[in-house]
């Protein structure tokens, strides 16, 4: 009997190896999360999401011998777009975008355990208060918070795609929610 | 196909991109653990020679200190070595990080690790008597070296100061001993009186004398002791 279920991302990086063409395979299965990762970065609509989203792709291709087989596909190829995204802000000596609202403000119902039907979530102030504590956390914090709670990837992942040590991890996702929620509440007074 | 995934195969095609071989990867990898293992070894050396240096310090019993020793104990502190320690241990740290999985590590093991392994190795080498012997290469080359790591030789080749060292070039037992000292001056020693404390005190040997100069190549010895 035919096994009808999709081939593991093991499968298709070692049919990629050998044929060019199974490497679209690849990108049907990981252009959707890129794209919204990326987006999470740069801010919606930004111009250049396909282009590093490209990039990306590309470069994934190239590497595609360094990814080892034992390991999860996906943190992988998330490091390169964190990289690519990441070294795109480099050249312009710019920082990311804030979280935009929505996101931000689902990033803070999951830290605070809080029901996003609320009715605060609606509240255009609180928006603008979120925003303003999120604009106050470093880089490195809202990197966790995004791939934590936004991406809902688990600390072995993160580590994998931010380079860090696990125990490193940790500690940002934790330092991360006490900021952002200590910095909301300030805002507050 | 007929997005993204279309442009991606094109591009791949038109750019005659194909993936780096297996074999690329295994040998940075393999160079960054190399560099790292070398690191380790460096630093290992550097232990070898600070216990050198320390049980130099151990071995003269602080000859020369006076009432108010901390300057003397500070003096003895081999700085130079004890930095290039910490400069093998930061690349052993940063070597590993480029490795494959190196980023799992926490820089607080990494370092621990490192400086643990050098120092096993280095009491290792020290029993060989590599730190003595990497400190004397050093000493006879670079000048710099000699000067900075306010040598051994240095210290004790002071007549002035009582001290004198160097490799013994005659000896007429109970009397007098011919000696050079570390930078090849040629001492009459006289040992009448002196004590003698040295295991063998017989031409080719180095030796380590306290005693009064009292010429200008002529010095009175009070005792004799092993140069190690």
């Amino acid at each position: 009997m035919a096994d009808d279920s999709p081939p593991s991302d093991q499968d298709l990086v070692r049919a990629a190896l050998r044929d060019p063409n199974a490497y679209a395979h690849i990108v049907r299965r990981y252009e959707a999360r890129l794209q919204r990762y990326i987006a999470r970065m740069l801010g919606r609509g930004h111009p250049q999401i396909e282009d590093i989203l490209q990039d990306v792709f590309l470069k994934a291709y190239v590497n595609l011998n360094d990814y080892d087989s034992q390991r999860s596909f996906s943190p992988w190829i998330y490091r390169i777009a964190h990289n690519e995204t990441m070294s795109l802000f480099r050249r312009r000596r710019s920082m990311p975008q804030m979280l935009t609202g929505e996101d931000g403000q689902r990033v803070l119902d999951r830290i605070m355990d809080r029901d996003a039907t609320e009715e605060w979530v609606d509240d255009a102030r609180n928006e603008t208060r979120l925003k303003q504590a999120l604009s106050t956390l470093e880089q490195r914090y809202r990197d966790v918070l995004v791939l934590r709670f936004l991406e809902e990837r688990s600390y072995d992942d993160i580590a994998d795609i931010l380079q860090l040590p696990m125990g490193t991890v940790a500690t940002l996702v934790s330092r991360g929610k006490q900021r952002l929620r200590k910095a909301y509440e300030a805002l507050d007074l | 196909m007929t997005g993204l995934d279309r442009k991606i195969i094109e591009a791949i095609g038109k750019r005659g991109l194909t993936p780096r071989p297996y074999a690329y990867f295994l040998a940075r990898n393999s160079i960054f653990w190399t560099l790292a293992v070398i690191s380790v070894l460096l630093g290992a050396i550097a232990v070898a020679v600070i216990i050198y240096a320390m049980s130099d310090f151990v071995a003269t019993g602080g000859r020369g200190f006076d009432a108010l020793p901390l300057d003397d104990i500070l003096a003895y502190v081999p700085y130079v070595w004890i930095a290039t320690l910490a400069l093998f241990m930061l690349s052993a740290l940063y070597t590993v990080r480029q490795t494959r999985r190196g980023y799992r590590f926490r820089t607080l093991h990494v370092v621990s690790a490192a400086i643990l392994a050098s120092v096993v190795i280095g009491g290792l080498l020290h029993l060989l008597d590599v730190g003595s012997l990497t400190h004397r290469f050093l000493q006879h080359r670079i000048a710099l070296y000699d000067r900075l790591s306010l040598s051994r030789e240095g210290r004790l080749n002071d007549p002035d100061g009582g001290f004198l060292a160097g490799r013994l070039l005659t000896v007429e037992v109970g009397k007098e001993l011919t000696l050079q000292d570390f930078h090849g001056r040629v001492w009459t020693v006289d040992i009448i009186g002196a004590k003698l404390e040295a295991d063998v005190i017989a031409a080719g040997e180095d030796v380590a004398i306290d005693g009064t100069r009292t010429g200008l190549d002529a010095f009175e010895a009070s005792s004799v002791r092993d140069w190690d």
